[in-house]
């Protein structure tokens, strides 16, 4: 009860659970790309490799997000073109942008005096501290992701589906492809602010794998898993609250409970049919 | 004499191995029924790849509607033998057959900008749509999910997918590997009917059973082995596979 009387007169708590929703919608819409495109170590390796732009972007005294954001679509940008270039070896060269970028941004933050602190917010997400200018830059990304889906949905289902006939109908499956990821990239962004970068992934894959369990088409799926991810980042901020435990962790915990249970029930009732 | 569609010249081709097609010279006319026939691995689908422009040759020429294949492709329409998309995704046969029409256009800038427009299907798309399933006769299956269809659904979904764009000419990899025998010949009836308007090439490893269908047959293993219009005997047979196969003389 306590976490919707604080609710009503913390301005940080209000931010904080605005952050979760305006999340919830990238992870929603960019989640079931990745999930139905099974990309989900790509989007990793963006996540992952995003340190190193905001590690940069604090030595040099920028804002982190922005160093976050131009990392993020660096990074996209990359890994599609190794995916599209060098197929055979893509894990490989995936994982190694992954650890890369994570060492350039530790490097940069080590060599920050006054900055190791906030390394672990970095990492894993600080949803209380998020401030109301970033609300506003995170209602930029949300409008942006949802223009471009809203525009490109058709060439975004059809090169998701089967790039092969994309290719063979002649949509430039690479621009696409590229234009995805990097969408892929603003989301990471935006979840960053949530649960920090190594826990991204989580809030990426498992909303729209539970939507996955019950709704069959795009549409539904990003609907259902952005209501669900508003539910677990509203969950977990309320749960967390009391015990003054971190917020992003306790989401990731709800997140894949859900799954975990989602799981097992739709299992229980295929084999039932 | 009808016009050529598909033109191959001396063609040879290699993965980086030893070479999967040698010399061969391959004209394809309006409105034909070409078999394509011969062993695994004889460079049959290798020789599709070429035709569609995803390979290009070590040696000679391949002109589809007198272009290069890449620039030819979107007047091709072509039914894989392996789909290559997960048979769990989420997406209802109608979807899935809506996306022959994303970006449809008979190439060059027009089409290229309709690849770029922004927004949702047309009515005509989903019309056509409903028409290519009518003509499979799968328009039954029209909201039902793609991962829920049996083997010979699939094929006619895929062949419905290949119909909605348009096609000038029809290429089907092993369309009836993976399907009941008893659903081959519908497969086959229905290829025959929509021969009176496009040009079709089926990849098969039948020979007996394609034979009563198809205008000619091409039988690859390597080189063009043979080029024939007339039926199919032991000598042909021998000639392509090497070995003697018995043949099951059909009397009907």
């Amino acid at each position: 009860m306590s976490f919707f009387s604080a609710l009503l007169e913390q301005p940080f708590l209000q931010f904080a659970l605005a952050a979760g929703l305006l999340a919830s919608i990238g992870c929603g819409v960019m989640g079931t790309y990745v999930v139905v495109k099974r990309i989900a170590f790509i989007a990793g390796g963006i996540a992952h490799s995003v340190l190193g732009g905001m590690g940069a972007a604090i030595y040099y005294g920028f804002d982190p997000l922005a160093g976050a954001l131009l990392a993020a679509i660096a990074s996209a940008l990359i890994i599609g073109w190794i995916r599209l270039k060098w197929r055979t070896q893509e894990d490989t060269l995936i994982g190694a942008l992954w650890a890369i970028g994570m060492a350039i941004g530790i490097l940069f933050i080590a060599k920050t005096p006054g900055y190791q602190g906030d390394l672990m917010n970095y990492l894993f997400g600080n949803i209380l501290l998020v401030p109301q200018q970033s609300l506003w830059f995170m209602v930029i990304l949300d409008v942006v992701l949802l223009l471009t889906v809203a525009a490109y949905h058709r060439q975004f289902l059809a090169i998701v589906f089967d790039e092969e006939f994309a290719r063979l109908r002649g949509i430039p499956v690479t621009f696409f492809y590229l234009l995805l990821l990097s969408l892929i990239a603003i989301t990471v962004v935006l979840l960053i602010q949530v649960v920090g970068l190594i826990l991204v992934l989580a809030l990426l894959t498992l909303p729209a794998a539970v939507a996955g369990h019950y709704v069959h088409s795009l549409g539904r799926m990003m609907l259902v898993a952005t209501i669900l991810g508003g539910i677990i980042s509203t969950f977990g901020l309320a749960i967390s609250y009391e015990p003054d435990l971190p917020p992003g962790p306790v989401m990731i915990l709800i997140a894949g409970l859900i799954y975990l249970i989602s799981a097992i029930f739709s299992g229980w009732k295929k084999h039932q049919n | 004499m009808t016009e050529t569609l598909i033109n191959l010249q001396d063609i040879s081709f290699s993965y980086g191995g030893p070479a999967v097609l040698e010399h061969v010279s391959l004209d394809i006319h309006e409105k034909e029924f070409l078999g394509i026939v011969g062993p695994n691995a004889g460079g049959k689908s290798t020789l599709l790849k070429l035709i569609l422009g995803l390979l290009e040759p070590d040696q000679g020429k391949v002109k589809v509607l007198g272009r290069n294949p890449a620039s030819a492709r979107n007047q091709i329409g072509y039914v894989p033998q392996y789909p290559s998309f997960p048979r769990d995704f989420p997406i209802t046969v109608e979807q899935a057959v809506l996306m022959g029409r994303v970006g449809h256009g008979r190439g060059g800038f027009k089409q290229w900008l309709n690849c770029l427009l922004p927004g949702k299907f047309m009515q005509t798309d989903q019309e056509l749509t409903l028409a290519a399933l009518r003509e499979v006769e799968a328009d039954h299956l029209l909201q039902r999910q793609i991962g829920s269809l049996s083997g010979g659904q699939l094929q006619r979904v895929l062949l419905a997918r290949a119909l909605v764009t348009q096609p000038r000419i029809l290429i089907l990899d092993e369309p009836t590997a993976n399907i009941d025998q008893r659903l081959e010949s519908d497969i086959f009836d229905l290829l025959k009917r929509l021969n009176e308007r496009m040009t079709i090439l089926v990849v098969s490893h039948d020979i007996a059973f394609i034979s009563s269908y198809v205008t000619r047959v091409a039988c690859i293993n390597r080189t063009l082995v043979c080029h024939h219009t007339d039926a199919i005997d032991g000598d042909i047979i021998h000639n392509l596979y090497g070995e003697d196969v018995r043949m099951v003389a059909h009397h009907h």
